[in-house]
């Protein structure tokens, strides 16, 4: 297990990153927003910010 | 008679043996597992440990994740009632009587009797994908404390008067849990993104199911999960043919159904187990001749039935909870991430540890910030720890609204969420001072964008990747979760260690 963690190395967080919330990965985020308003158009802000947005 | 070295500890051992500069006169003690598989398909795995007392565990997989419709809700009641006192009220909430959970060969002051005299720890807990029944005792109260799981286990008479203390327990305990946003927060996060099934069950029991809770719905709970084919014992401080002849004497009525589900091909092949399954010579001294010893030698060497796990039911979606008159307001962003057997758990646990985050709070004119002690989503405890992680230097100490912000993963065996939440000071009304949550939500989504689209520093990276070796290694000084480690990861090759550090439990 520590072997495993000491593969890690910058490359495999970038490709885990695309993998499970880059944009072209097809993931879909959950919000869960509580407290005085919501957090409005979500989605936008996923894609704006290069990430999957599910839609 | 199998020998399996834990894959934790052998890299374990392995890690601190290359990279030991020192050299050590002792041998390394190798810390063996052994597991055998009784006729009735029940498993016992031990690790031969030295100290001075004993864990023992029933590890069972069944949990909030397997229930249905008509069970819904029992996995809470099976957590709450076993080994626990329960108290019977009158109407005004004056205690009239309380009692431990009898059973049909103890009553309950014989339960209690019996729980006094162990003089250890006992508990059953529940998650979403498993149920366990845990002892720490001195060792020669291990035959008391697996009679005592199995009476619990097998035996449970359910007397309606328990059931009903129970249910009025439950209420209470549900209310409360409905008023602390990070204990419900995280409950509604698993019920939006699982489609609200499976995973997305609820550990507690859902208020309007408490009063369907009866002895049947118990019943038809534990017939479905309490097969031997489900379960796993799992012992540290005995020797293993003393574990297996209890397993035998007290888990013997129990009747493998003889409809063990196919183990799929996902889980062999990634399985961590099977391929350290060694043969080992039998000890040369047996020590009784009892039925048992035809179960430590078995001439045939079948492979344990690992019950199929249902495919995760990920979906992602949203969910707003009004609440207009909360001091906090919460954020939570999640993605599914990849469950325990992928090798790609251990890259998202380090993501996790490198974003890191905790609480915070203003320490008079210095506005110093503090990692709150023993939060549950942050990994590293004590105060002033973790502070270099990114949501600390990136987001905690530039927004002084954002009380609370933390990475959080949830790892299960096919699926696991990861994402990062912030509580928040709100915007007084009419006044935008960059707390709304439209206004939170871009500091949360650039750590994830930046993972995505920039290079980490060397430093930055082994800081979090030591972070995390370092906290599995604290954990598993415990026995018992090195007990528990072992049960669950015979049971369903989970290593749970791994997902208690990594949801910082």
């Amino acid at each position: 297990m520590t072997q495993k963690i000491d593969q890690v190395d910058s490359s495999a967080i970038h490709r885990v990153a695309v993998r499970i919330f880059g944009p072209e990965s097809g993931s879909k985020p959950t919000l869960v927003c509580m407290g005085h308003e919501d957090a409005g158009d979500f989605h936008e802000v996923f894609s704006k910010y290069g990430l999957a947005a599910g839609r | 008679m199998r020998k399996v070295c834990s894959p934790f500890f052998r890299h374990v051992r392995n890690s601190v043996r290359h990279g030991a500069q020192r050299s050590y006169s002792i041998k390394s003690t190798e810390p063996t597992v052994k597991i055998t598989t009784l006729p009735n398909n029940i498993r016992v795995a031990t690790e031969a440990t030295l100290g001075h007392f004993s864990s023992v565990g029933l590890y069972i997989d069944g949990g909030s994740r397997y229930e249905w419709s008509e069970i819904s809700g029992v996995s809470h009641f099976f957590d709450r009632m076993a080994f626990k006192v329960c108290f019977l009220y009158d109407e005004l909430r004056v205690i009239l009587n309380w009692m431990y959970q009898s059973t049909r060969t103890r009553t309950n002051e014989e339960m209690s009797t019996a729980l006094h005299s162990l003089g250890g720890q006992i508990m059953c807990s529940s998650s979403r994908e498993s149920i366990m029944y845990q002892s720490s005792h001195f060792h020669q109260a291990t035959p008391l404390a697996l009679s005592l799981i199995s009476d619990t286990v097998l035996d449970p008479s359910f007397h309606p008067e328990e059931i009903e203390a129970q249910r009025d327990a439950a209420f209470y305990e549900v209310r409360e849990i409905q008023n602390k946003p990070d204990m419900v927060l995280p409950e509604i996060l698993h019920y939006v993104a699982y489609g609200e099934k499976g995973l997305g069950n609820s550990l507690l029991c859902p208020e309007d199911r408490i009063y369907h809770i009866d002895k049947c719905a118990l019943r038809k709970g534990m017939k479905e999960w309490y097969r031997p084919e489900r379960m796993v014992i799992a012992g540290a401080g005995m020797q293993h043919e003393e574990l297996v002849e209890l397993t035998d004497r007290y888990f013997s009525p129990l009747k493998s159904t003889g409809t063990t589900p196919s183990v799929s091909s996902r889980t062999i092949a990634n399985s961590s187990i099977p391929t350290h399954l060694l043969n080992t010579p039998a000890p040369s001294v047996a020590k009784s001749l009892t039925r048992a010893a035809s179960y430590l030698f078995p001439k045939v060497i079948s492979s344990p039935a690992i019950p199929k796990s249902p495919t995760s039911t990920y979906t992602g979606g949203h969910r707003f909870v009004h609440d207009p008159q909360a001091e906090l307001n919460h954020l939570y962003v999640a993605y599914e991430g990849v469950g325990i057997h992928d090798d790609d758990i251990y890259t998202i646990a380090v993501m996790q540890v490198l974003l890191g985050g905790g609480g915070s709070f203003s320490a008079g004119a210095s506005r110093q910030r503090y990692n709150s002690y023993g939060s549950y989503t942050t990994l590293i405890g004590g105060p002033g720890k973790g502070m270099y992680s990114r949501l600390y230097t990136h987001i905690l100490n530039y927004y002084p609204q954002i009380d609370h912000c933390a990475s959080f993963h949830h790892i299960y065996s096919d699926s696991s969420l990861f994402g990062l939440f912030a509580s928040y000071v709100p915007a007084a009304s009419g006044l935008k001072n960059g707390n709304t949550p439209g206004q939170i939500l871009p500091h949360l989504v650039h750590q994830l964008s930046l993972l995505l689209y920039t290079t980490i520093s060397p430093t930055e990276l082994n800081r979090a990747k030591n972070q995390l070796k370092s906290s599995l290694m604290m954990a598993l000084e415990s026995r018992t979760v090195a007990v528990e480690d072992l049960g669950r990861q015979v049971g369903r090759c989970l290593s749970h260690q791994h997902l208690k550090i990594i949801n910082g439990g």
